[in-house]
């Protein structure tokens, strides 16, 4: 069963691409990342050249974005507003990382200093989930410990103007916090790839406080986004998105993002943080023995022509 | 020889390579073709999977096959990878490959370096080690020749580039030629384009025939409709591509979710496929193994800790958010931050419930997001509204700004904007100025600290208390934009810095539904430097003593009433009052009434000066009925600087009337304009300038009542002691006098008491709800204390001479208000002590309806199911209910398995309970004891049931004796056919918790030989008694039995009647009894489980017994019996010096050997 990719100029094992996009899907339905970070790897490792890999897979994201935002708006854990003004500064952020990256380039190869930064991300993040959720569990008690803390200190974040209420996230922040958080946000996912859901979904937890169920969904509304975005900007410059490769992910990952949200509600809490930080070390990992392992082949693909 | 038609894409340099190697080997071409490739054109449609070219042909027989593959060129870069800082693999730098073929195999029949010198082959481009000629490098500091090694790893790995030395089988020699044939992979990531094939025959070192034939790779259908797509239409192909992968989700989406809608059959088939994979993979975490069991239940008990944990609480939340939010507006971030804690509590309590039930009541989730959300849409919409001016004049007052300015500004505003009645310049300083005062500095924290103890029924306290708080505000700064606000809006009116101004108070709800009348301070002859403070002590007067105890009798929280002040400029009044547009104690005369005195008006609605009373005419031209001039000793003038003086009058001023004929004319057609304008009887302030001009002050709906139809109805007999005054508020009251002539005997009323005084002042307010009526000898009826006391419902005369001399107190007298008159002794008996029901409301107070409703309300619907919880408290209540229940089975599943931690309870039979110690149920020093002695046994809720289990004190004795049995609750629960002696009991124990389980044996399903899965309950006991006792509950079920069903019936309702006399609910269905009780202290519990335990002692066999209806009766009474002998004995035990000795087994086997 395969099929001929136009724009990749290559033709795939569908059950293969199914599964690989059904995968993501689930871990996007399980956490609200949007699996951009695996699905990318994982589809130059099933030979598909960089450039389409990261194009495509951020328009497979698209469809699993949908129906995660979907399901998750019917259960009432979106927040809409917060999600749009995440995503102003997420565009912002895009165009000004797109612009970084090919100064970086023009500079020199670029590449090894982000692949740096992203296991240095990655692995911050996997360990700080990990120890958190082990000493939830430990506890015996699988809710968040955040649960009756007193009133949060103010912080200097408290104090920035232009103070802007998010009714369903239950938070008043300056409007500022969301904004930079979104450029944040959309500089990592230009410069490394990915949508930027795994940065998202601790920021929103820990810097805007926002609860853990309604995280999940406001971040996958930012990632579709933020997604549908890079999808048209791709299309349009480096023509690199391929339609049907697209398409393939998608019926596997909107299939499990469906699965996913369903096993995300019978997983306990401090399971799902253990899954989701076992990931993120994982592929943190992998990477790291990329850059230090010598590699069979000196030359590799430019990631962004 | 012959050539190829070629593609313009290929590079010149090529060109000149193959004409180079053409002309150096002229002779050795063959004229004809010897070999064909097949296919020449390769479509690449949807499912083109890559194909093979097969090469064939023939050659001489000495000759050896060099097949070549070329894709179309192409310009490439890539990164090379260095070791950087030593450890790191990273891209360097970046190198450019042009004319690099992107495809590129060499097919030959034998190793290429003996086919051919290296001359030759770098003519014909066979081998590696070729390529660096055709093509170039830029940017790489290495090598090329490296650089293009490089390359070919990475295509080779791509399958891109290959090498097959003798991969071309020559066949045999026929007729001097040798046939060959070969495939060739075309990889389907070959680049589309002209795939140039190219066919050597070389012999001796040379080229003795070449054929090439292009092969034409290229997308047809629908790749190749994408991709024109894609490149000529880029922009329409994203929207496309996002259109496309958006509407995917959708439908995913819309077959995920099991709508109303029907799905096709299809995506049926699909998700039916999705979830049994998901089924399959979650069904082996699910599947149970039996040693776990125990463990399971652990787990559970944790839970269920952990949920009563939650909901305790939350409990204490709610408590402090209805507390908070009565003295903070709700719209506070501490207030808000409250209402966010509850509800991480309540989702968390609702998801340990679906744990405890697998997800059971899931739905509860959505119930408590959508509850979540409309919560917080609310807040959000109220601190909007929050953002209103601190100031506004009287001119720019709508109605729809009545929640700022207050009822009476607006009022006020409607007067004079849709009457044209003169009102003095004034402004109104809102309702968000108070809260801006109130939130600033935390003054209502502080204000909350000193009130909320306060208690009514500790007078002292609560009066220093006030004057704390009253204090506390004076002394409080003024926000500084409230202050400015206030100087501004004086400059915007126009006052000038020598007008006098008035102060006076507009509080939200003021003259409304409660009257507040004369609660407030009001401030004359202000000079305008001076407002900000006479504001504050306007806000000040909120605390006063009668007002915070209006509040609280009103059932008003402290931010009900928040106040809004009206700054008006001061009239020089030459006359002014009171006008009711009817009269109260006389609603439907055809009089109006004024009461006027000279000078300000304050004295005549506070009720101390004697003002002139006129009845004028409803009727125009509105002629004065009935004059009273009263004498008038002062009038009120503005002084000097601020502030009123009292001027004395003459003695010849002191009779004149204060207003003509003309003038009460006047203002009867103003007040009645208003009251046609407003429907209502008005209470009008007003002010008769120097000049003459009429002004109105203020003015308020007037609460009138209905007329006591019953004039003459007291009895002839009757000793009349009084005749006289007004009447204020009609009715009758008995009760005895209690006279009252300073503030303190008004303080020291006595519940019941018919209060007679000389006058009244506002400050009765706090007496009003405990007295039956009130005789008072001065006062008018347009006063203040009047309107109180009409809004408290008190039956009262006002202005009765002679009340003081002609009442002794503590005589039991009666007052007839409608005949004006106070008899002696108690006229109508069934009034005695009864007290006029008080304005007080049934709500919670501070919050808004909407808030109480979604998060404080009990709804009892609240059990009916999820869908019907209505407010977050229903779901807390609902949640804890069901969690309850869901412990209730506990025990099931572990006598489903008996295996795992079970020890029993070392005890003489016939008792015999295994226990399952889920943690701290016994002590540490008996844990590793296989059986456990009652004493070692620390749980007390078992420690209260093993109380009346194994109670020495309590025979049960019937009247027929019970067929003795081997064991109690064995014996209890025996069902025909099923009995087994001495069945195990189980109990499940924590030091707090117990799960008693009990059935005399399993029903088995015949049909597939194994215990049926609703197994019989005979007897479950659940019960959790911690200190907290809003955690604690008992819960009984009790079935079955070996006699016919109407008999257990019958005894069922015994159980069920025993138990409501001993405090529980309980509910009979069958031969089911069920009983709970929860909110117990843990004492009360204990008490509650023994008798339980008498209970189940009882009970025993009991069904035997029960012949007819009236038996229920007869047993009930038996028990309570015998329940009353144990406990005297008891109580005997324990005043004989010894503490009662702890029940033992022994004492238990002693009474079945009695009983035996």
């Amino acid at each position: 069963m395969h099929l001929f990719l136009p724009i990749a100029q290559n033709s795939v094992s569908i059950p293969v691409m199914i599964a690989a996009g059904g995968l993501v899907g689930l871990l996007s339905g399980l956490f609200g990342v949007g699996g951009g970070f695996l699905l990318t790897p994982l589809l130059m490792f099933l030979g598909i050249s960089p450039v389409v890999a990261a194009a495509s897979g951020s328009a497979a994201i698209v469809a699993a974005g949908t129906t995660g935002t979907l399901e998750h708006s019917r259960a009432g854990t979106v927040d809409f507003k917060m999600a749009f003004v995440l995503f102003a500064g997420g565009a912002l952020g895009s165009v000004a990382g797109v612009e970084l990256l090919h100064l970086l380039n023009r500079l020199g190869p670029a590449n090894s200093v982000i692949r740096v930064l992203y296991v240095v991300m990655l692995g911050t993040i996997g360990l700080l989930m990990m120890v958190e959720s082990i000493r939830t569990w430990r506890r015996g008690i699988y809710m968040a410990e955040r649960r009756f803390q007193p009133l949060p200190r103010r912080t200097w974040l408290d104090r920035l103007p232009g103070r802007m209420s998010f009714p369903k996230s239950e938070i008043e922040v300056s409007v500022l916090v969301p904004v930079v958080l979104g450029v944040l946000a959309g500089v990592l996912a230009a410069l490394m790839g990915v949508g930027g859901g795994f940065v998202m979904v601790p920021l929103m937890l820990y810097v805007l406080r926002m609860r853990m169920h309604v995280v999940v969904g406001t971040s996958l509304l930012q990632i579709l986004l933020t997604t549908m975005l890079v999808t048209i900007l791709q299309a349009t410059q480096n023509h690199s998105v391929d339609f049907v490769l697209a398409l393939l992910l998608a019926t596997g990952s909107t299939a499990g993002a469906v699965i996913g949200t369903r096993w995300g509600r019978r997983l306990r809490a401090d399971q799902l943080k253990i899954l989701l930080a076992l990931i993120v070390l994982g592929v943190a990992a992998k990477v790291s023995a990329d850059l230090v392992q010598t590699p069979t082949v000196f030359l590799s693909h430019v990631a962004g022509e | 020889m012959t050539r190829a038609p070629r593609e313009v894409a290929v590079p010149s340099r090529l060109v000149l390579a193959v004409a180079l190697a053409c002309a150096l080997a002229p002779a050795a071409a063959s004229p004809e073709p010897f070999s064909a490739v097949e296919p020449t054109r390769v479509a690449a449609g949807s499912w083109y999977a890559g194909t093979t070219l097969h090469v064939s042909g023939s050659v001489g027989e000495s000759s050896q096959v060099a097949i070549r593959v070329i894709g179309p060129a192409e310009h490439r870069a890539f990164n090379r990878r260095g070791k950087i800082g030593g450890i790191i693999w990273g891209g360097v730098e970046h190198v450019t490959f042009e004319h690099a073929p992107s495809l590129y195999e060499v097919f030959t029949s034998a190793a290429l370096g003996t086919m051919a010198p290296r001359a030759l082959r770098e003519q014909l481009h066979l081998g590696y080690d070729t390529l660096e000629a055709r093509m170039e490098v830029h940017g790489g500091r290495a090598e090329k020749r490296e650089m293009i090694e490089q390359l070919v790893r990475l295509k080779e790995s791509e399958g891109l580039y290959r090498l097959a030395p003798g991969a071309v089988h020559l066949g045999d020699v026929q007729q001097g030629r040798r046939a060959f044939e070969v495939d060739v992979p075309l990889p389907s990531g070959a680049t589309p384009g002209d795939v140039e094939v190219t066919v050597f025959e070389l012999a001796n070192g040379a080229v003795v025939g070449q054929d090439e034939m292009p092969v034409r790779l290229e997308r047809v259908g629908m790749p190749a409709f994408l991709f024109q797509l894609a490149h000529r239409r880029s922009g329409l192909f994203g929207l496309l591509a996002v259109l496309v992968l958006v509407s995917t989700g959708v439908a995913v989406d819309m077959l995920g979710s099991r709508g109303a809608r029907r799905p096709h059959p299809a995506v049926v088939l699909l998700t039916g496929i999705a979830r049994g994979v998901d089924d399959a993979l979650l069904a082996s975490r699910h599947r149970p193994r039996s040693q776990d069991e125990v463990e399971r239940m652990h787990a559970k008990y944790r839970l269920f800790r952990t949920l009563l944990a939650v909901n305790n609480e939350v409990l204490e939340n709610l408590t402090e958010l209805e507390e908070e939010s009565s003295w903070t507006s709700f719209r506070t971030p501490r207030v808000r931050m409250g209402i966010r804690a509850m509800f991480d509590g309540t989702a968390d309590m609702v998801g340990v419930l679906n744990e405890l039930t697998a997800n059971r009541y899931f739905d509860l989730t959505n119930v408590v997001a959508s509850l979540r959300t409309d919560v917080f849409k609310f807040l959000e919409k109220a601190s909007e509204r929050e953002k209103s001016a601190l100031t506004v004049g009287l001119a720019q007052v709508r109605s729809e700004s009545a929640a700022e300015v207050g009822d009476k500004a607006l009022h006020l505003a409607r007067v004079e904007a849709d009457l044209g009645l003169t009102v003095p310049t004034s402004f109104v300083v809102t309702i968000a100025a108070y809260r801006e005062f109130m939130e600033s500095g935390g003054l209502a924290g502080q204000l909350r600290t000193i009130l909320a103890p306060a208690r009514v029924d500790a007078p002292e306290d609560f009066r220093r208390r006030c004057e704390m708080a009253q204090q506390l505000v004076r002394e409080a700064e003024v926000p500084a934009p409230v202050a400015a606000a206030i100087q501004e809006a004086v400059r915007q009116s126009g006052f000038a810095a020598t007008d006098g101004l008035a102060v006076r108070s507009s509080a939200a709800g003021e003259g409304s539904a409660l009257s507040f009348a004369g609660q407030f301070e009001s401030f004359l002859n202000v000079p305008p430097p001076e407002l900000a403070d006479a504001w504050k002590r306007v806000v000040a007067s909120r605390y006063s003593q009668r007002a915070v105890f209006y509040r609280r009798s009103a059932g008003l929280a402290d931010v009900d009433t928040p106040m809004a002040v009206i700054v008006q400029r001061m009239v020089p009044a030459r006359a002014s009052g009171v006008l009711f547009t009817r009269r109260p104690d006389e609603p439907k005369g055809q009089v109006l009434l004024v009461s006027a005195a000279m000078g300000l008006g304050p004295d005549v609605s506070t009720g101390v000066a004697s003002a002139d009373q006129l009845l004028v005419s409803r009727a125009a031209p509105h002629g004065v009925v009935e004059r009273r001039i009263a004498p008038k000793r002062a009038r009120l003038v503005g002084a000097e600087g601020g502030g009123i003086t009292r001027v004395a009058m003459g003695a010849m001023e002191q009779l004149r009337a204060s207003i003509t004929d003309a003038e009460a004319a006047e203002l009867a057609a103003a007040a009645l304009s208003m009251e046609r304008y407003f429907g209502a009887p008005q209470d009008v302030e007003w002010a008769i300038a120097e000049d003459g001009r009429l002004f109105v002050l203020q003015a308020r709906t007037l609460r009138v009542d209905k007329p006591a139809g019953e004039r003459d109805a007291v009895p002839a007999g009757a000793r009349l002691l009084l005749r006289g005054g007004d009447p204020v508020r009609h009715g009758r009251a008995v009760g005895r006098v209690h006279v009252a002539t300073t503030p303190r005997e008004l303080e020291e009323t006595p519940a019941g008491a018919l209060l007679v005084a000389s006058q009244l002042l506002p400050d009765c307010v706090s007496v009003l709800p405990r007295v039956c009526g009130v005789v008072v000898e001065r006062g008018t009826v347009t006063g203040h204390a009047a309107s109180l006391v009409r809004e408290f419902g008190v039956p009262s005369l006002f202005g009765v001479p002679g009340a003081l001399e002609t009442l002794a107190p503590g005589e039991v007298v009666s007052l007839d208000v409608a005949s004006r008159g106070v008899y002696q002794g108690a006229l109508w008996p069934e009034l005695r002590g009864r007290l006029p029901a008080a304005a007080l409301g049934d709500r919670t107070p501070g919050l808004p309806d909407l808030l109480a409703g979604k998060l404080t309300k009990l709804s009892g619907a609240a059990f009916v199911g999820t869908w019907a919880c209505q407010s977050l408290h229903d779901v807390v209540r609902f949640a804890h209910e069901k969690a309850i229940q869901a412990m209730f089975d506990i025990g099931d599943r572990l006598l489903d398995s008996a295996v795992g931690r079970m020890r029993s309870v070392d005890c003489v039979e016939p008792l015999e309970i295994h226990l399952v110690d889920l943690g701290g149920g016994v002590r540490p020093e008996a844990s590793e004891k296989e059986a456990v002695r009652p004493d070692e046994i620390t749980s007390v809720p078992f420690r209260g049931i093993w109380h009346g289990l194994a109670d020495p004190h309590f025979f049960p004795w019937r009247s027929e004796r019970p067929p003795p049995s081997a064991s109690v609750l064995a014996a209890s629960m025996a069902m025909s056919g099923a009995t087994q002696a001495g069945a195990p009991n189980y109990a499940c124990i924590t030091e707090s918790y117990l799960n008693l389980n009990s059935r005399g044996g399993v029903e088995r399903d015949r049909v597939r030989a194994r215990p049926r899965r609703q197994a019989y309950h005979y007897v479950v006991v659940d019960s959790f008694l911690s200190e907290n006792h809003n955690e604690n509950h008992i819960r009984l079920r009790f079935k079955g039995g070996g006699a016919a069903p109407w008999q257990r019936r019958l005894r069922a309702e015994v159980a069920a009647e025993i138990l409501r006399r001993h405090g529980f609910a309980s509910m009979v269905t069958g031969d089911l009894t069920n009983g709970w009780m929860s909110g117990i202290d843990r004492a009360t519990g204990a008490e509650a489980l023994a008798t339980i335990g008498h209970l189940l002692r009882f009970l025993a066999r009991l069904d035997m017994w029960m012949t007819e209806e009236a038996d229920v009766r007869r047993r009930v009474e038996e028990f309570e019996d015998a329940e009353a002998v144990a406990r005297r004995a008891r109580e005997r035990a324990a005043a004989s010096a010894a503490p009662p000795p702890p029940p033992s087994p022994q004492s238990a086997s002693g009474l079945e050997g009695q009983r035996g």
